[in-house]
């Protein structure tokens, strides 16, 4: 895969080169845009015209394709609102019908793509400093001092942000709440280390310089390893600052260096991932320190190793080649469970079901007790650990024939499979299930407390498995049994027929409920059924808004298939907002694709994809403030 | 716009307090407990305490509202809840918060609840609340006089969601109390490190055993200087987010050292506190460590139980002046909270509140409401039990309790349902239900609350002037 990605920049960059003397490409989108300008003439005009201007937006002046291409970051932005079906507005007389709304959005993206990288700034997106979250406080501090007390289980959980996940470094905070509990976490791990791990250097002979000479090399070594970077003499001295402190009060020499380190750990650079200085203006190149922290945190969820603190000193690691080698050898390390265990519930949105936040009810399903719940939570988690050490494809996880099992989930499923706690690949035995679709964490996760969803499981499918999240509900309708007194007699999907019958939800209800009806064979907790609560026999069936018709989930699955690669796009995004901490934004698009492309040239192998993303650009550089456009902007006046 | 001013104010108080830090060494822990080894309860002026208490997910409107303003007489279903402690609640109709009109759905209503502001549409890299709240703008002025300036909790985790079909970052539907409008302050969703963060040494566990002997168990002082030290070594090496993140983490190590200071000087002067909130403690301390860790699974019924131990510490916390600024969040916005513990509810929080006029889900999302006023009117009764000179507790405080949003079939963001227990110090004539003209800012009421804090606030976000009906 390594070379696979410079190939396509060069290739991309003839393309670009060709765009504007290659006569294909223009008239192509000239065509392209003689078909869509009378649907914006009939859509948008009516607010962003020659009469109106809502958002300082005039469509009406853009007369040709070369228009088009002037301004792509606005057509990033209508690209946008189309996907999220902000516009036109709810209120608007004209709504698009979804399958237009495809047309004009796969218009939009043509276009995008045929533009010229030079117009459009590369951005590798703002990093922010970034706190260690709970499970990586863990993991380093086991790293660091081989102590496994994961005191971090105690601070208060950490939110979310960017792409969904709880290591998006402007969503992580350090409030008085958690400094509390780091002050007692640094006591109680130092407290617990082996002295060999912390490295006192005992003093010689009990002269005070002496003792502060050996204090000095004690903080030295821990201090590189606990910054995860090379330590300034000045940094050092502060340290020193706590021993002084402890020997003023006449503290045993090892109590007073024990203090000194706990203030070590308590440092900013310690909490923190900023090991480099940051260029105010601009895109710059990630420090080699830094380099190593990326990868380490991305694939392991912890610090970096001698191997890799070894390949910073070299310099080596923003050589495409030697990542792509790290890469392979992190990922055959155990703590390379870290990124299945910690993105996959994240991504799948199972962690409020796993938290109990959510659920079956318990009185209704007494058997879905709290070690079943964990153990079909690690499901998913086992089969895309699966994944990487196999060097599998990520279709797996729309469809395989097989999974993976402990004893408990075996026996959930009633498979003759596994026993004990160790998660197995186990064949399955029929095509009901596969992929994480016949999951029962996510078939409970998907579910109201007494009765499934198709709503919204349906949703979550777009959302999670195709990144085509449907806008919300306009406000106040869905009526649902507005006019109808024998409702709860009435089967679901009738109720939801009646619903969808209302144009206001037609739009978005014809791609989320035959989604969702497609898996109505899973009862709350993901057990299959033939019939549902009143004894009628499950109706499996349903007809996607481009046609395509299906019964069961086996068949669901094949259509999804079909839409591999907008999958592996929607995947990457999540994977790569993971691996970089950030959400993902418009200037992505290219990474994404790129990176897309690459997995998909080997095989959709989950292995090739994180070697992409973390030769990726953005991955390996970053920037503090915006990205300033190349023409310089006009000065406000005054 | 007034917010900013405070923010300055704010910054200078706090340089107040970092010049202080600095003195004493922090050898006087010595005394056995935190309150002095003889506490006396000393008559003196009991100071206001304010608490906010936030349900997700609205309620049934049908069953909330008094039909008319005026004296408490025939409560609707749901605030019959309060029918024992009704002459010392204030009914309030008629408010809402503007500044959460523009966004749709559940989130843009609470993190704003008690800001009135708007929040940035962001999944994360642009949050902010656009405002400080109320309570914590109380925090920041009155935090000085108590151990802690203020204490967040919740019964579940921040939402690990971020909603791309609105471009929402969950955390906006998990945290009503924001310190800046950048900062969601973290609520502790755990009773036990709860009480024990408020009570150590009280019937709490102290967990920091592992010091070094000759330092007394408070002495972080050369550790939190180092930090503060050390932090201004990276500083300048750091973009502007950056700088925000390094400012956020330094303010918080300055509010550890305040509290150590505050702390000391606890046990300096025995404490005034009620023998008998002492005495209370132990027991609720071993509810605490028999229910275990927050945010973690448990049944419904413990988490009824969860409910009722958070309103406790509020009260004990109160009680004690440990603090006088609270909140607390029954659950996070679109909370899909098991209700089936109650009779007759079959469901999800959410769920329910999309009821689609549905009589039967209508009936289960207001038992879900009763449910929540229960809660509150139970506090009530407790507070009310308590004496301070000749008032009681609850005359002493003004507790919140209400929604964002009203009916949460439709997201209503107008006229929500908003009760006060307590008279803040006999300040509000209480027993009455108070009907504003519609969309009169919630602001209006939070500046009267922060008036009777005794914070002079002449606009607090939006508010356009104190509601005179409050008073009488």
């Amino acid at each position: 895969m390594s070379s696979a990605r410079p190939l396509a920049v060069l290739l991309w960059s003839i393309a670009l080169v060709a765009l504007t003397t290659r006569p294909a490409v223009a008239a192509d989108g000239a065509v392209g845009f003689a078909e869509m300008r009378p649907h914006l003439e009939k859509y948008c005009y009516e607010c962003h015209g020659d009469k109106k201007q809502k958002g300082g937006v005039n469509l009406a002046k853009v007369k040709s394709f070369d228009d088009v291409q002037r301004d792509p970051a606005q057509w990033e932005d209508i690209l946008q609102q189309l996907r999220d079906g902000e516009m036109p507005p709810k209120t608007a007389k004209e709504q698009l019908a979804p399958d237009l709304r495809d047309k004009l959005m796969a218009f939009v993206e043509r276009t995008l793509d045929t533009l010229d990288a030079g117009t459009l700034a590369r951005d590798p997106g703002r990093v922010t400093l970034h706190r260690l979250n709970r499970i990586e406080y863990n993991n380093t501090i086991r790293d660091l001092l081989d102590v496994d007390l994961r005191p971090a289980d105690q601070f208060p959980a950490d939110g979310v942000g960017g792409g969904g996940f709880d290591n998006n470094a402007d969503t992580l905070f350090l409030p008085p709440l958690l400094l509390e509990k780091l002050v007692e976490a640094a006591n109680t791990v130092l407290a617990a280390a082996k002295p060999e791990r912390l490295a006192i250097v005992k003093p010689a002979d009990d002269k005070p310089k002496t003792r502060r000479e050996a204090a000095r090399a004690s903080a030295t070594a821990f201090a590189k390893r606990a910054y995860r970077r090379p330590v300034a003499p000045g940094e050092i001295e502060r340290l020193l600052k706590v021993f002084d402190y402890c020997e003023k009060k006449n503290i045993a020499y090892d109590d007073g260096v024990r203090h000194m380190l706990k203030a070590a750990l308590m440092s900013p650079s310690f909490l923190y991932r900023a090991e480099e200085a940051r260029k105010q203006v601009g895109a710059f190149e990630l420090g080699q320190y830094e380099m190593a922290a990326r990868l380490s945190y991305f694939l392991w969820s912890s610090m970096p190793d001698e191997a890799l603190f070894e390949l910073a000193e070299q310099k080596k690691l923003q050589d495409p080649k030697v990542i792509a080698e790290q890469v392979a050898r992190m990922l055959k390390d155990p703590k390379a469970k870290a990124l299945a265990q910690n993105f996959t519930g994240q991504w799948l949105l199972l962690e409020q079901l796993r938290s109990g936040a959510v659920g079956p009810d318990p009185q209704k399903y007494p058997e879905f007790t709290q070690p079943v719940r964990e153990a079909l939570c690690g499901e998913p988690a086992a089969f895309m650990a699966g994944l990487i050490d196999g060097n599998r494809s990520i279709l797996d996880l729309i469809d395989s024939d097989y999974t993976w099992m402990n004893g408990e989930v075996a026996h959930w499923y009633g498979v003759n499979g596994p026993s004990g706690g160790e998660f197995q690949e186990v064949k399955l035995p029929d095509a009901n299930r596969g992929g994480v679709l016949g999951m029962a964490a996510v078939l409970a996760a998907t579910s109201h407390p007494q009765r499934t969803s198709p709503v919204l499981r349906g949703k979550w499918l777009l959302a999670v498995v195709l990144n085509a999240p449907t806008p919300p509900p306009p406000a106040n309708v869905a009526q649902l049994a507005k006019d109808d007194g024998a409702k709860e007699e009435q089967s679901l999907r009738k109720r939801l027929e009646k619903h969808r019958a209302d144009p206001g939800c037609a739009g978005c209800h014809s791609r989320i409920d035959p989604l969702g009806f497609g898996l109505e064979n899973f009862d709350v907790v993901g057990a299959w059924r033939t019939q549902d609560a009143r004894g009628e026999a499950i109706d499996n069936t349903g007809t996607l808004p481009g046609g395509a018709s299906f019964s069961g989930p086996g068949e669901l699955r094949k259509i999804l298939l079909g839409k591999k690669d907008q999958f592996t796009r929607a995947f990457t995004e999540k994977m790569l907002s993971y691996a970089l901490g950030r959400g993902i934004e418009g200037y992505d698009r290219q990474t994404v694709k790129d990176i897309a492309q690459a997995a998909a040239k080997d095989g959709y192998r989950l292995p090739a994809l994180i070697t992409a993303i973390a030769t990726s650009y953005p991955f390996r550089n970053a920037r503090v403030a915006p990205i300033v456009p190349v023409a310089p902007a006009p000065e406000p006046a005054k | 716009m007034s917010t900013r001013s405070w923010h300055i104010s704010r910054r200078t108080m706090l340089r107040g307090l970092g010049a202080a830090i600095a003195l004493p060494l922090l050898d006087v822990m010595e005394a056995p407990t935190l309150f002095g080894a003889d506490p006396k309860v000393v008559p003196r002026k009991q100071p206001v305490r304010f608490a906010a208490l936030y349900m997700p997910n609205g309620v049934n409107p049908h069953h909330w509202s008094p039909a008319m303003p005026g004296p408490l007489t025939e409560l609707p279903s749901i605030t019959a809840a309060f029918e024992k402690v009704k002459s010392e609640i204030t009914l309030i109709s008629g408010l809402c918060n503007k500044g959460s009109f523009p966004l749709d759905g559940h989130y843009a209503k609470v993190a704003v609840w008690l800001s009135g502001t708007s929040i940035t549409k962001t999944t994360g890299a642009d949050l902010n609340s656009g405002g400080i709240s109320a309570d914590q703008l109380a925090a920041q002025f009155l935090g000085q006089y108590t151990r802690l300036p203020s204490i967040e909790l919740s019964t579940h985790n921040p939402t690990n969601f971020v909603d791309n079909n609105v471009k929402l970052t969950a955390l906006y539907g998990s945290h009503i109390s924001w310190s800046t409008p950048t900062t969601p302050q973290t609520r502790e969703t755990d009773p036990k490190a709860a009480f024990d963060r408020l009570f150590r040494g009280q019937g709490g566990t102290d967990p920091g055993a592992a010091r070094p002997k000759a330092l007394n168990p408070w002495d972080d002082s050369s550790v939190l200087d180092f930090v503060l030290d050390d932090s201004a070594g990276l500083k300048g090496r750091l973009g502007v987010n950056d700088q925000r993140k390094l400012d956020e983490y330094l303010t918080s190590v300055r509010d550890v050292e305040r509290r150590i200071q505050a702390e000391i000087k606890h046990v300096k002067e025995p404490h005034r506190v009620d023998p008998a909130a002492l005495r209370a403690l132990p027991e609720l301390g071993e509810r605490t460590r028999k229910a275990g860790g927050g945010g973690r699974f448990d049944t419904p019924q413990a988490y009824a139980e969860r409910v009722r131990m958070m309103l406790d510490i509020i009260l004990l916390a109160f009680w004690t002046d440990s603090t006088r600024i609270a909140t607390f969040m029954f659950g996070n916005e679109v909370s899909g909270q098991n209700f089936s513990f109650i009779d007759g509810v079959k469901g999800g929080h959410h769920d329910m509140s999309h009821h689609e006029n549905n009589a039967d889900k209508l009936e289960q999302y207001r038992k879900i409401g009763l449910w929540h006023a229960q809660q509150v009117a139970g506090l009530f009764e407790r507070m009310k039990a308590i004496k301070e000179g000749k008032d009681t507790l609850l005359d002493n405080s003004m507790v919140l309790f209400g929604s964002g949003i009203r009916d949460g079939n439709a997201h209503d963001p107008h006229n929500l349902p908003i009760v006060i227990g307590g008279s803040g110090g006999k300040t509000i004539a209480t027993g009455r239900h108070i009907v504003c003209k519609n969309e009169t800012p919630m602001c209006n009421l939070l500046g009267d609350i922060l008036a009777r804090m005794g914070l002079q606030v002449d606009k607090f976000a939006d508010s356009t002037g104190p509601l005179k009906e409050l008073a009488g």
